[in-house]
């Protein structure tokens, strides 16, 4: 794992149990490997996509990387504040302490809190999480409380504008904002946080072409600014054409292909198998 | 008279809203159906009674040294019982079931330690405040001090800390939490301390009133769930409202008929919420699709 390197995935291989019907007409449980062998590297500062069709455990492996599951084999290790860290059977919080940050594919807010309280949750400043820390130093909380508010209010005003939509809700439910806007809101939050390396889980699917642009710009202004590094599972190609630097064709279970967006995408066996064109 | 009853509802309702409230605290986020917790509201009056009438320390010492042992009987009921299999991705059901286990075996103990029959706190008459024809007892007035103390130190709490926050973020999603690096496990644990300091004190000031036996749990219980779902379930000020409005109407109703009509009061009270608004007083209506 050279310095360019945040995430090294090394043959990693996840089975589950699949109910089938054998020979003699009995159910019966049979183990398969939904991954084989999973080779992959993620470069610092760069975008990187996956792609593949439904089924194939693109999501399953962003499960591996962020902690909700544990792999059969193989190990993931990570370039956390310049050390190198085995991801492998540490719990999910941990990972997002030591700088992963993930978007899931739906459900990505807290719909019964306001928009505001849906930043400040994913502050990286733990301060206060205690049940009894927010009154015997009610002083400094209130000062953190205040910073992250303005922190919050300060992404906000950066990545959409003076007059968005998400300050003027607020201290609104967050469940009131459109689905597009939900999305956005789940990117934007993930500059709370101090994270290195974004999962994000189709980050377009379901949204209109105009929100599409925004995450695209967003995602762009995350490399570039902010110094993130971005590792997506995407559907929409003309969407990793424009923003990817790498691009993974992942098919039975293997990472088959790896190249740029233009090759992995325009070569004749993709296209077949997973575009069918 | 009325006016003397109504008092009355508020004073006991304050402490059902306490109780329903520790009861929410569990539900809410870990979605338990914490039957054991009817135990935990029976056991901190026992252990009063030891160190209070048994061993002699003074009544707010051994309060405060039963609040402890409470919170620690919740604590390994959390530790052994429900976390382990919360691990394994047991159904609610099988975790309910296994509260109820635990709740009978608990009580069986107390039971048998103790005895069956009702034990009191206060031997003396408590002594009273009048204020024209209103006459409060000390105790009551305890119970409502020390109660609304809780419930408004809980809210506030709740709204501007980033505990708060938390708490109300698993509500609505564990998973994403820990996305954002919160430790579930160590944010449940936080909230059964909670939930029984919640039990515990409303416990410990009804027996103080009204003297236990070691089933006093489960009818409160009964209480603090009806109040839960009249006030409307996955919100934290709903249990509150919940409580205030079972204990004025449970006291408005031995003041119209007896005191024997209180429970059926509660639960026709249930039945209609149930079949007219089950969202509750302050819930909102689910989008189904």
């Amino acid at each position: 794992m050279n310095n360019d390197t945040i995430l090294n995935i090394d043959s990693i291989r996840k089975s589950f149990v699949r109910n089938i019907v054998n020979v003699r007409g009995k159910d019966e449980d049979e183990r398969f490997f939904l991954l084989e062998d999973i080779d992959l590297l993620v470069s610092k500062g760069k975008v990187t996509a996956l792609i593949g069709g439904n089924g194939t455990g693109k999501t399953t492996l962003f499960n591996i990387i962020s902690g909700f599951f544990n792999a059969d084999e193989g190990k993931i290790s990570f370039m956390s504040y310049g050390k190198h860290v085995e991801l492998t059977g540490i719990n999910a919080y941990k990972i997002a302490r030591l700088g992963i940050g993930r978007m899931f594919q739906d459900n990505h807010i807290f719909q019964n809190m306001s928009v505001l309280e849906n930043m400040l949750i994913a502050d990286d400043k733990f301060f206060g999480e205690r049940p009894f820390e927010s009154i015997l130093f009610y002083k400094i909380n209130n000062t953190i409380e205040k910073q992250r508010k303005e922190k919050a209010e300060k992404i906000f005003a950066e990545l959409f504008g003076d007059n968005n939509p998400f300050l003027k809700m607020k201290n609104e439910k967050a469940k009131n904002l459109s689905y597009g806007q939900q999305r956005l809101l789940g990117l934007a939050r993930l500059l709370m946080g101090d994270y290195k390396l974004l999962l994000l889980d189709e980050p377009t699917s379901g949204v209109n072409p105009l929100v599409v642009e925004k995450i695209k710009e967003l995602i762009k202004y995350f490399v570039e600014q902010k110094e993130l590094t971005i590792f997506l599972i995407e559907h929409n190609m003309n969407f990793v054409l424009d923003v990817a630097d790498f691009c993974h064709f992942m098919s039975k279970g293997i990472i088959a292909m790896g190249g740029t967006p233009e090759d992995i995408i325009g070569n004749p066996e993709v296209r077949k198998a997973y575009l069918g064109i | 008279m009325f006016l003397q009853f109504m008092i009355n509802g508020i004073i006991i309702g304050s402490i059902y809203s306490l109780v329903s409230l520790g009861f929410a605290l569990v539900y809410n986020t870990t979605r338990i159906f914490h039957l054991a917790y009817a135990v935990l509201y029976m056991f901190c009056p026992y252990i009063i009674l030891t160190f209070y009438s048994n061993l002699g320390y003074p009544l707010i010492i051994a309060f405060i040294i039963a609040i402890i042992i409470t919170i620690l009987l919740s604590l390994i009921l959390e530790i052994i019982i429900y976390r382990p299999l919360s691990k394994k991705g047991s159904s609610d059901n099988i975790i309910m079931i296994s509260s109820i286990g635990i709740m009978i075996v608990v009580i069986n103990i107390v039971a048998m330690l103790y005895g069956n029959e009702t034990k009191i706190l206060n031997q003396n008459i408590s002594e009273t405040l009048t204020f024209g024809s209103i006459i409060i007892t000390y105790t009551q007035l305890a119970q409502f001090l020390i109660s609304s103390f809780l419930l408004v130190v809980f809210l506030m709490f709740l709204k501007f800390s980033k505990f708060g926050i938390k708490t109300r973020a698993m509500r609505d999603d564990t998973i994403l939490c820990s996305v954002f690096g919160s430790d579930i496990y160590k944010m449940r644990i936080a909230l059964f301390t909670l939930s029984a300091i919640f039990a515990a004190v409303g416990g410990g000031l009804v027996a103080y009133d009204v003297g236990m036996d070691p089933y006093v749990g489960m009818p409160m219980l009964l209480n603090a769930v009806v109040a839960l779902i009249i006030g409307g379930i996955g919100r934290f000020e709903a249990p509150i409202l919940g409580g205030f409005i079972i204990g004025i109407l449970q006291s408005l109703s031995v003041w119209a008929f007896s005191a024997r009509w209180q429970d059926a009061v509660t639960f026709t009270l249930l039945i209609l919420f149930l079949m007219f608004r089950p969202q509750g007083l302050l819930g909102e209506k689910r989008r189904t699709v």
